[in-house]
């Protein structure tokens, strides 16, 4: 497996507070990877750390397997959307993101086009010469989001992408970044489980600035062996539902809400009777999704219980 | 791509969005501003002192000021009393061949340079990594690079001021003084805007040297003031101190602050100005890369 970054065991502190803690990640090359944690999980640190805005104190970091960040040896292919950070107030939108693509080497020729195109991505091309004191939050949050994607870098880092954006900017954003799966690697930290989802298709998650968890988004998920209900409250007889999946194991919410199945073997199969059972049962079926959300397998891996249906 | 193109796009940017910063622009303004005011008020000096002298003389005034000065200006005894203020002839007879307009032009832009830089300067550059816009530009290019950038686009800035100052000073100077010989004038001011920019190179040096251990504008804005001001007492104190034996040790402070090399900056001695300048532009770039030696290791 190709890996576009490989941290092993990064540590950083600030002062005495040890932000990243041995942390371990590694990212493969094409890939959509998000990078969940709570509030001072060390997530931005890593980002950090990885475009050189940050100095390690220890540890191998390994970008695009070219050793660590170096402005000359990876200029152009590794960018990042930093969490607070904010353009130059008098700068124009057009301007800016010009600087930055000369700066990373894209041919003059080329800029105004890429510009363009990607401003007109994120619905800013009538924007393009205004001055980014003028633009919103979200306008300028855009405007960063863009100039991530300048010259079509190997490896793109956004902290928080989505914060700022309204929903539909931000399911605009999500298709955008969806589109450059396989293209480029796309690293995503965020607190928004959903969204992470929704769009990664692999994922760690880092506490007290170390790895609790990194797999596939089923592989962490449970898409192949767990399957979830969520039903109208009614009352019905679990028993019955377990004498028919005599090897699986079932779990309801207490008020009857929810169901949870672990099963072995083919989900079709297993839906079909479970399905069959709930309709004579006579109980109304809202939702059916396979997995664990992803917010229960967080939850679960720092170590908070998760009830079901909760 | 090389370091000398990275930083060539950096100062290029720099300069751009700094003419259009409030901060930048009111600087400007005010310095030439403060230029063209000298000039007028020397005029008006003038006029009122000829005016005087040709009523004491019972005579008809002139027009137009600045045929006394000139008289005055070329007259031995007037050239006897400033080489015994200056305390250096050879210095004295080079002030002697500049003219007037332009020594008093040239004074304002030497005195009020470093103020200029230093209200602008380490602002802009602070501001920068205090917002956080420079996390956009550190994975793109050297941090090398974007020092060197600042300091080249904040130069290029002084530059636009000076030209600016020039303009505006000439242009009173001619509507006031009809029978100035403008070519020379211009020609002196230039020149003395020129040797301003190399005095002022220094202090950009020093205002982002500065800026660069800080995140706020204000912050950096004072402690640029306060080092400008705590340089400008230590000038004094080597001028009166220095001597032989230990208070030797006041020369060789003078040599690594800019008031130490602005005299030789004033002279038309090829070897003074040249060492002027060579040291001005070398103490520049050493407090800058003071900064550079925390900034390359600092988180931003």
């Amino acid at each position: 497996m190709n890996l576009a970054l490989e941290l092993t065991g990064v540590t950083k502190s600030y002062g005495r507070r040890k932000a990243l803690d041995g942390l371990n990640l590694r990212v493969p090359a094409g890939s959509l990877f998000g990078l969940v944690g709570s509030n001072g999980a060390g997530k931005t640190t890593a980002m950090s750390v990885v475009s050189g805005i940050v100095q390690p104190d220890g540890g191998v970091v390994d970008l695009l397997e070219s050793g660590a960040f170096d402005p000359v040896r990876h200029a152009g292919r590794v960018t990042v959307l930093p969490q607070d950070a904010l353009l130059p107030r008098e700068s124009r939108v057009r301007e800016i993101l010009g600087f930055y693509a000369e700066l990373q080497g894209v041919p003059p020729a080329d800029i105004g086009p890429m510009v363009g195109r990607l401003l007109q991505t994120v619905h800013l091309a009538d924007r393009a010469d205004s001055a980014i004191r003028t633009l919103s939050h979200g306008m300028a949050r855009r405007v960063t989001l863009v100039q991530a994607f300048l010259g079509d870098p190997d490896l793109v880092l956004l902290d928080e992408p989505m914060s700022g954006l309204d929903p539909r900017e931000a399911q605009n954003a999500r298709h955008f970044l969806a589109s450059r799966r396989a293209g480029q690697t796309v690293v995503i930290s965020s607190h928004n489980l959903h969204e992470i989802e929704r769009m990664c298709d692999r994922v760690a998650v880092v506490e007290k600035g170390r790895t609790l968890l990194q797999d596939t988004m089923d592989g962490i998920t449970g898409r192949r062996h767990v399957i979830r209900y969520r039903l109208m409250p009614a009352s019905w007889d679990l028993a019955k539902l377990e004498a028919r999946l005599p090897d699986m194991i079932l779990e309801r919410s207490p008020s009857g809400d929810a169901l949870e199945c672990r099963y072995r073997g083919d989900l079709a199969t297993v839906n079909a009777v479970i399905l069959g059972f709930l309709l004579e049962s006579k109980v109304g079926v809202l939702q059916v999704y396979p997995g664990d959300e992803l917010e229960h397998a967080y939850l679960n891996s720092t170590g908070v219980p998760v009830q079901p249906g909760a | 791509m090389p370091w000398w193109k990275q930083t060539w796009i950096v100062a290029r940017h720099e300069l751009s969005d700094a003419v259009r910063s409030r901060r930048a622009a009111v600087m400007m303004v005010l310095y030439v501003a403060g230029a063209v005011t000298s000039i007028n008020g020397f005029i008006n000096v003038l006029q009122k002192l000829e005016l005087q002298i040709a009523q004491t003389l019972g005579v008809e005034a002139l027009s137009s000021a600045g045929a006394v000065t000139d008289t005055l200006w070329k007259s031995r005894p007037f050239r006897n009393m400033l080489m015994s203020l200056v305390g250096d002839r050879s210095v004295a007879m080079d002030l002697l061949s500049i003219p007037p307009i332009a020594l008093i032009y040239g004074w304002v832009a030497f005195t009020f340079v470093p103020m200029l830089v230093m209200l602008v300067t380490p602002a802009r550059v602070a501001e920068e990594i205090g917002s956080g816009a420079v996390r956009f530009v550190v994975p793109r290019c050297t941090r090398s690079a974007w020092c060197a950038g600042k300091v080249a686009g904040q130069s290029a800035l002084v530059i636009l001021a000076l030209i600016l100052s020039v303009a505006g000073a000439w242009t009173v100077a001619r509507l006031r003084l009809p029978g100035m010989d403008g070519w020379a004038v211009a020609q002196a001011m230039m020149m003395l805007a020129g040797k301003t920019w190399i005095y002022a190179f220094a202090f950009v040096g020093l205002a982002v040297g500065i800026a660069q251990f800080h995140r706020s504008p204000n912050q950096a804005t004072a402690l640029g003031f306060i080092a400008w001001m705590v340089l400008g007492i230590v000038g004094i104190m080597c001028h009166f101190y220095a001597g032989p034996g230990i208070r030797q040790i006041w020369l060789v402070i003078e040599l690594i602050i800019p008031q130490g090399h602005r005299m030789d900056l004033w002279r038309m001695d090829g070897a003074y100005l040249l060492s002027g300048c060579a040291f001005l532009a070398s103490l520049g770039m050493c407090y800058a890369a003071v900064g550079y030696a925390y900034f390359s290791r600092r988180d931003v």
